[in-house]
């Protein structure tokens, strides 16, 4: 497959998601406002695999390393503050904190976002019903996507051309291109070649998005 | 009923300066007297180390791609709110050893909160502007003075119970779970962020209603 852009340069917004991150489905309803309010060009897209969840990795405690045991011990800490915020958000979405922690590989919702962006105008539907069957159905296997797919008005032969074809190696494509353009953690937001990490900025991007009038919310 | 609110800095964290101005307004806003205490970051154990020139060449590198990206993307977003605000935040060359100041804080806090903002304000001022050698004590002893400290017997502090006292609280605060700035404390929940402040100001005003989300914004605008 011949290398291309994928991610936007002329929408008002690019709004990058993890569909096994709960951070990212909470995120869902104030971008989705945000897109409504003010009509904007939109192009969603797939994220995984992000820093965060990488650095939260426990560190191997390597005996040449002399800041071993420091790196572990910060790394339980963080731990100990992603379980904290993993709390907050099921407490914010509703959702069993179980849900919150469902071992889910999201690649295969991941192509199918790609799949709808080449099919369909608005993939907020598709983005919308991940979510919802995952954190609040509490279902990952791998054929949600075709299942929540036939909910749509789109070819299911096609679908499985792409995932089984060239799906994958798009997605990798799209993964470097995001994070050469510096986005590698969800929820990710891309507006005029800059990129913002978390929903705290939503209330920023509002106000750019909005004509950057009165006092910026900072 | 009066809160107690912990805060925790770092004075080489950029995020951690940003969030100086709309926490003190918190405080003013809920007449609330915050417990500022330091949390010295050991940030190349996690983000790597690296040099860099005045002009942004690299001198020195043991990062990785995505240890730059964060790195990078941390100042980025650091400078545009800052920049919004009329703030200067320039990048640093170096990952400074903030362990000096830090003690410099712990000195400050003993002679009164008036002082200790004083101080805070000089050395986050002054080091994001690339004027500020924070690792030179007789700098920070200065700064000190400046700032209303008498400071005499620092040096003493500053080499024996100061330092232990810095180094017995990074080990205390490790196991309690802190290891980031800002760290917000308040009626035994943990916030790390400036995104969080919606979530202490929810705690301030009584915990009622419903739990806020994080964003950055209207700590200064309300």
């Amino acid at each position: 497959m011949s290398q291309f852009k994928q991610v936007s340069s002329t929408q008002d917004l690019v709004i990058c998601l993890d569909f096994a991150d709960p951070h990212s489905y909470l995120a869902l309803t104030g971008s989705l406002a945000l897109v409504k309010d003010l009509n904007l060009s939109v192009q969603w897209l797939p994220l995984s695999a992000g820093l965060s969840r990488l650095s939260s990795r426990q560190p191997m405690a390597l005996q040449q390393d002399p800041l071993a045991e420091y790196k572990a011990r910060r790394a339980q800490a963080r731990q100990k503050n992603t379980e904290a915020e993993l709390r907050r958000t099921s407490r914010l979405l509703d959702i069993p904190l179980a849900n919150c922690r469902l071992p889910f590989d999201a690649a295969i919702a991941a192509i199918g976002l790609l799949f709808v962006n080449g099919v369909q105008a608005d993939a907020s539907g598709y983005i919308e019903a991940v979510f919802e069957t995952v954190f609040r159905r509490g279902i990952t296997s791998n054929m949600l996507v075709t299942k929540i797919l036939s909910g749509l008005d789109v070819d299911l032969e096609d679908w499985q051309h792409f995932v089984q074809g060239p799906g994958p190696e798009a997605l990798q494509q799209l993964e470097d291109e995001l994070l050469s353009l510096g986005v590698f953690s969800s929820p990710g937001y891309i507006h005029r070649g800059e990129c913002y990490h978390g929903r705290q900025h939503l209330p920023l991007l509002r106000w750019y998005l909005s004509g950057a009038k009165g006092a910026a919310p900072v | 009923m009066s809160r107690r609110l912990e805060v925790y800095i770092d004075y080489k964290s950029p995020y951690a300066f940003i969030a100086k101005d709309p926490t003190y307004a918190l405080a003013e806003e809920f007449d609330v007297e915050i417990d500022w205490l330091p949390l010295t970051l050991n940030i190349g154990s996690y983000l790597g180390t690296a040099k860099v020139s005045e002009t942004g060449d690299v001198l020195e590198n043991k990062r990785s791609p995505r240890q730059w990206a964060a790195v990078k993307y941390a100042y980025m977003d650091a400078r545009r709110y800052a920049s919004l605000r009329g703030l200067t935040l320039r990048g640093t060359q170096k990952i400074w050893d903030s362990s000096i100041a830090a003690i410099g804080m712990l000195w400050a806090r003993q002679q009164g909160a008036s002082i200790l903002k004083n101080y805070t304000d000089r050395v986050y001022t002054r080091f994001w502007r690339r004027q500020l050698d924070i690792e030179d004590a007789q700098v920070i002893t200065d700064l000190l003075h400046e700032a209303g400290a008498n400071v005499e017997g620092f040096s003493v502090y500053f080499a024996g119970a100061g330092r232990e006292e810095h180094d017995q609280l990074q080990e205390t605060l490790l196991d309690l779970g802190y290891f980031g700035v800002p760290t917000y404390v308040i009626d035994g929940e943990v916030y790390f962020g400036r995104e969080q402040l919606p979530r202490v100001r929810w705690h301030l005003a009584g915990a009622t209603g419903p739990f806020p989300d994080i964003a950055y914004d209207t700590m200064l605008n309300s």
